[in-house]
């Protein structure tokens, strides 16, 4: 019975660390794809590029 | 059965005063990380002269019952030893090898069965120790067991530990748990009062 407890324990460790990792390495790979967009997010709330660093008008684009 | 529960309360009463013995000790070994880090240190409170009841303490144990007294300091030792890998020793080993050296002569003259449930039984409770003191430990620059396993890796690790502890040394567990579990709460509430 107590063996049977170790082992369950032993599972949930070796679970709790694979999944420890494998969200560390999708969180990684999240972050490096939504942060470009994140922070041109931003920059357009505060009324400029972060591109062309130019300030934001109500115009229509030249391009 | 009288026997039975006579052999009990002896291990119990030696536990005890072992644990006594390796907080006594331990207090003279850190008091300047434990001054550092505002822990409770019997060192710095009642002076260098306290490690003499701690060899009281550790005599008082072995009279009572060494069998279980003796094994559960020499893994007390070990274990507290190799976290200091590199530190070089008063023998002029390192602190793994003092741990290895250590352990071998504690199978050697306790037998395997003793020597390995007192090292599974004291690292659970070093892992679980690190697992509270997670965060004051690294207050003062230490990386301790939890900084580095991972706090629920290292709690986990330590209920594997003592239930592992419990699996080999099926017949002393309970009165030594009991004991450890009794110094390590009144510590715990001592330590609270003195803050």
């Amino acid at each position: 019975m107590l063996l049977i407890v170790i082992l369950l324990m032993c599972t949930l460790l070796l679970g709790y660390c694979w999944g420890k990792h494998n969200g560390r390495v999708e969180g990684y790979e999240q972050g490096i794809v939504s942060l470009p967009i994140r922070l041109r997010e931003q920059s357009f709330e505060q009324g400029y590029c972060m591109l062309c660093n130019n300030q934001l008008t109500n115009e229509p684009s030249d391009y | 059965m009288w026997h039975a529960i006579f052999e009990h309360v002896t291990i119990f009463i030696s536990v005890l005063f072992c644990s006594i013995a390796v907080k006594l000790i331990d207090d003279f070994l850190d008091k300047d990380l434990d001054m550092q880090g505002g822990y409770l240190n019997f060192t710095k409170k009642f002076g260098d002269g306290i490690i003499i009841y701690a060899i009281l303490s550790l005599t008082v144990a072995a009279s009572i019952n060494a069998f279980v007294s003796i094994p559960l300091f020499l893994a007390s030792y070990s274990i507290g030893m190799f976290e200091d890998l590199k530190h070089p020793f008063p023998s002029g080993l390192s602190g793994m090898q003092e741990s290895l050296l250590v352990f071998i002569l504690g199978i050697l003259l306790w037998g395997w069965q003793r020597m390995v449930f007192s090292m599974l039984f004291i690292f659970a409770i070093q892992l679980f120790d690190d697992y509270l003191d997670m965060y004051t430990d690294q207050a003062v620059g230490y990386r301790n067991l939890a900084y580095r396993l991972g706090k629920i890796e290292c709690l986990l690790l330590s209920i594997i530990s003592m239930l592992s502890a419990w699996q080999v040394g099926e017949h002393m567990f309970l009165p030594v748990f009991c004991s450890a579990s009794l110094f390590y709460g009144i510590l715990f509430f001592y330590q609270k009062e003195a803050y």
